[in-house]
């Protein structure tokens, strides 16, 4: 009788002292004799229970843990680091940036104080020759060097009235008048009444 | 038991003392669960290693709704079953010949000292290892780390009934190799 499911259960966790007898009541039960000795003898092979680790390689491999958790730690606090470092970065570049564009603007609102009379002056000039520019230097530098300004031949100022305005208003020319240069300057700028403005605020 | 509860208590906190106890405790378990699943003793080496690493990770989860042995076997059962796909997923695009497992020479004659015992568990190794990888995961459970089929159940994730038909399967099949 070939030994079944249940009896081949009991007969691997069977211990040695319940041996004899399940070995009575398997007989009983008509199983043979040759067939549960072969059996429990395979058994008693696959059995494991004296085989122990080495305490030494035991305690080897709980420091190889330990090893490598250590590790795994410092490697987590390291990035938590590297995180901490790039945020900050992060943070003082963004307040780099907003500073620059912070200091570009008061720079260009003191630049750009105009007064009254500085107005008046703008006003004369007409707006298409105007190129929109943030400082003063480039206004004055557009005007002198624009070269599509076009008048009308009657709105022009001949050579003698130009002489006469500038014999005028000769008291008011800086110790620093070239002659030639600023006479060009005056030539350019010829309209009348802009003129008497210029001198009238020099 | 609340000796063990202490420990798991005072690991969860970070006392190194306190898991180094415990991976004590468990260690020999990982380890043979980890050796009758593969068959070799490297891998087995390194399946013990991950695993307290993981318990160690983890422990901090873990919440003593189930016992901590089956919450270990759970992970070593995981570990060993993706080390046997990979392997097989490596065999199948290797040259190499993957016959010899279960042979690791002089490194072993340290780990057992007993040379009736090495031999004991060659033999052991080289009839689990011709078991279907599911009868040898219930096999080595049941027999060897002595669990009941409710535990194993709630391992593996399989019914009662199937781990029972797969057990004996597979004992019929060792007790055949042995003979």
């Amino acid at each position: 009788m070939k030994i079944n499911e249940e009896i081949l259960q009991k007969l691997s966790l069977i211990d040695n002292s319940d041996f004899e007898k399940e070995l009575e009541t398997l007989i009983k039960l008509g199983y043979s004799k040759d067939e549960i000795f072969r059996t429990v003898n395979s058994l008693r092979k696959l059995d494991a229970t004296g085989i122990k680790l080495n305490d030494d390689y035991k305690s080897s491999l709980i420091v190889k843990v330990n090893n490598k958790v250590n590790k795994t730690n410092n490697l987590i606090r390291l990035n938590k680091i590297s995180y901490v470092l790039y945020i900050s970065l992060f943070v003082l570049f963004s307040i780099f940036i907003y500073s620059s564009i912070g200091f570009e603007r008061q720079t260009n609102n003191q630049i750009i104080t105009f007064n009254n009379n500085d107005k008046a002056i703008l006003n004369q000039l007409k707006e298409e020759d105007i190129v929109k520019s943030s400082t003063m230097t480039d206004l004055v530098e557009t005007k002198i060097h624009k070269s599509n300004i076009t008048y009308k031949p009657e709105e022009r100022i001949k050579d003698d009235e130009l002489v006469a305005i500038a014999e005028e208003n000769k008291f008011a020319l800086s110790d620093n008048y070239i002659p030639g240069v600023d006479d060009v300057l005056l030539y350019e700028c010829a309209d009348e009444e802009m003129l008497k403005s210029i001198f009238k605020n020099l | 038991m609340n000796e063990e509860k202490d420990l798991i208590e005072r690991a969860k906190k970070g006392e190194h003392t306190a898991f180094n106890l415990l991976a004590k405790k468990y260690i020999e378990r990982i380890y043979w669960h980890a050796r009758r699943m593969l068959g070799d003793h490297s891998d087995s080496d390194e399946i013990t290693q991950e695993v307290l690493i993981v318990l160690y990770n983890k422990l901090y989860t873990f919440n003593f709704e189930s016992n901590l042995y089956t919450w270990i076997y759970k992970i070593t059962t995981t570990r060993c079953l993706n080390l046997l796909r990979k392997k097989s997923i490596q065999r199948f695009f290797s040259f190499d010949n993957f016959e010899d497992i279960g042979d690791c020479g002089n490194f072993e004659d340290n780990l057992i000292e007993d040379m009736e015992n090495r031999e004991k568990i060659k033999q052991i190794d080289k009839a689990l290892q011709t078991l279907p990888v599911k009868q040898r995961q219930v096999f080595v459970l049941r027999h060897y780390d002595g669990l009941s089929y409710e535990e194993i159940a709630e391992i593996t994730g399989n019914k009662v009934g199937t781990l029972k038909a797969n057990y004996f399967h597979a004992l019929n099949k060792v007790i055949e190799r042995v003979k």
